[in-house]
């Protein structure tokens, strides 16, 4: 218990610099505005987010934030939306972090949390992701406040690593427990591997007529078979990652794990179902926002690396 | 100071034993780690929605779960193992719910809300919500999902916000909230179709064809569902 504790407290006092928080930020402000702008677009703000009894679609739950501003009406919902917007632009530029992601966290939620059937899994690893830059200091580089304290664009101040290992930690248990939900009988093995098959021909999902998929039914079945295995292998994530703190131990399933970089080829799937999903069905932004939290598996000196090469 | 392997500078991680800060903050990254473990633990409320279980889907899987246990050689009939599985998820509901209930509050407040259950159990009866109008004699179509010919109101049907609420009427209940999303088009109909004195609003449900079924490659057993008439002169 000891041992345990003190792991605790060196896991949570580690720090490094900032710039992979930094990049997260950026990507997650930038799926935040891709999100308000296309429900503004479509003309969907009040149809939404106002309660029924203000012209809106449904009856509508108001959480502590939404409550106190009056309830979901118009006014309310519309004043929600410009701050989350302006929230959106300053946790994107970087000025003032914390107090950004704060604000911002506080009026997204209050938007999506009252509408539980126009709202999904993108939205709670958006919260999550905003919760965690609240926590974190995500504006120590590639930010107006770095700009402010150093009169250039990055720095190297150092910030406090364990929310990037908290992003790990949520990515895992989102891929790993959406996998073990999926017993639904299409995907399993026994019954070849359909899932995709089926969920290609729902019109909820589809972006083309679904009836094509049965000329191609061996690439849904391959489809399917990957994207389960690969999402119940989430749940290693954490385990990858402490067999590369603790390479200088022995053991051969550590040995093993460490032949190979496994983050590399868990990642390439990963982006190529994501890139998969965005081509084949509308999800909102579910698959780029968790992409966006794949940046966290990498160290901030290899975010750097690929920066500057880039 | 130390440079890590990576290029990653890391302070130097002595702890000093008494560092109260360290042990609190040490205390809450544990809590929250714990929080988003033991939220993200599956549990739905559909775990105990009769109508859930009784969609086409679900019934399909209950009855391919009784094969299987038939199969190791356990005796049940379906319906006796749709009982043992409900009683099955309502104690562990109420187990879950009394685990969760310290960190539930913090996820509640914070946004870091946990809950990934995602194209858990595929529709293999899918259905498209239609809606006509008419001025008093047919009916004629003017929105069917993902149809480019009736497509009044596609900019705003099609988002994938709305999407779920018209993938979720093929799924059990939902009543209340299929008539709100009926009765907020009306308004708009109401206005969009002066001649027009009434919409209706159905799901027609088709079934998928079964895979590597080279007779049947389109949708099959067509049937019309949940319609829901309203009146437009009221709403001028």
């Amino acid at each position: 218990m000891k041992r345990f504790w003190r792991f605790m407290v060196d896991l949570s006092s580690r720090r490094e610099d900032g710039t992979t928080l930094a990049v997260f930020r950026i990507l997650v402000a930038a799926i935040i505005a891709y999100s308000l702008v296309s429900i503004a677009s479509a003309g969907l703000v009040e149809a939404l987010w106002v309660d029924r009894a203000y012209g809106g679609m449904q009856r509508l739950y108001a959480n502590v934030v939404m409550a106190a501003l009056g309830g979901a009406t118009p006014g309310t919902v519309w004043w929600l939306v410009g701050v989350a917007a302006g929230a959106t632009v300053c946790l994107g530029l970087g000025i003032y972090g914390r107090v950004s992601a704060f604000v911002l966290l506080q009026s997204y939620y209050a938007l999506y949390i009252s509408n539980g059937l126009a709202t999904g899994g993108y939205d709670m690893l958006i919260s999550n992701a905003l919760w965690l830059l609240v926590l974190g200091d995500s504006t120590a580089t590639l930010s107006v406040d770095c700009r402010r304290r150093h009169g250039r664009w990055s720095s190297d101040d150092l910030v406090a690593a364990w929310p990037r290992y908290a992003l790990i930690w949520q990515l895992a248990l989102v891929y790993g427990f959406t996998g073990i939900q999926k017993l639904g009988g299409p995907w399993l093995p026994g019954n070849g591997y359909t899932a995709l098959y089926y969920v290609m021909h729902d019109p909820t999902w589809m972006r083309f007529d679904g009836t094509f998929v049965a000329s191609i039914v061996p690439v849904a079945q391959f489809s399917t078979a990957l994207s389960w295995h690969w999402e119940h292998a989430g749940f290693l994530l954490p385990l990858v990652f402490w067999f590369r703190a603790t390479s200088d131990r022995r053991g051969r399933v550590r040995a093993a794990f460490n032949r190979f970089d496994l983050r590399k080829p868990w990642s390439l799937i990963g982006i190529t179902m994501h890139l998969g999903i965005i081509f084949m069905l509308n999800v909102g932004p579910f698959s780029l926002i968790s992409m966006a939290y794949y940046v966290a598996l990498w160290t901030p000196g290899e975010v750097r690396r690929v920066l500057t090469r880039s | 100071m130390a440079t890590g392997a990576n290029g990653d500078r890391e302070e130097d991680r002595e702890i000093p034993p008494h560092d109260r800060w360290r042990h609190a903050r040490a205390a809450f990254v544990l809590f929250h780690f714990a929080a988003v473990l033991l939220l993200s633990v599956p549990a739905s409320s559909a775990m105990r929605d009769i109508s859930a279980w009784r969609a086409p889907h679900a019934q399909r899987d209950l009855a391919a779960w009784a094969a299987r246990a038939n199969a190791l050689g356990i005796d049940v009939t379906q319906p006796e193992f749709e009982r043992a599985l409900w009683d099955f998820a309502g104690s562990y509901l109420e187990t879950r719910a009394i685990v969760i209930r310290p960190f539930a509050l913090y996820a509640h407040y914070s946004g870091a809300l946990q809950g990934w259950s995602m194209f858990a159990s595929p529709q293999t009866e899918p259905v498209w919500l239609t809606i006509d109008v008419t001025d008093g004699e047919a009916y004629r179509t003017v929105y069917r999902e993902r149809s480019a010919e009736h497509a009044w109101m596609r900019r705003e049907l099609d988002h994938n916000r709305v999407r779920k609420l018209e993938g979720r009427l093929g799924r059990g209940a939902y009543d209340d909230h299929y008539r709100g999303l009926v009765e907020w088009l009306a308004v708009r109909a109401a206005r969009d179709f002066p001649d027009a004195v009434r919409l209706r609003a159905r799901v027609e449900r088709r079934r998928t064809p079964e895979p590597f079924d080279d007779a049947e490659t389109d949708y099959l057993d067509a049937r019309w569902e949940r319609e829901l008439v309203v009146d437009l002169g009221a709403l001028r």
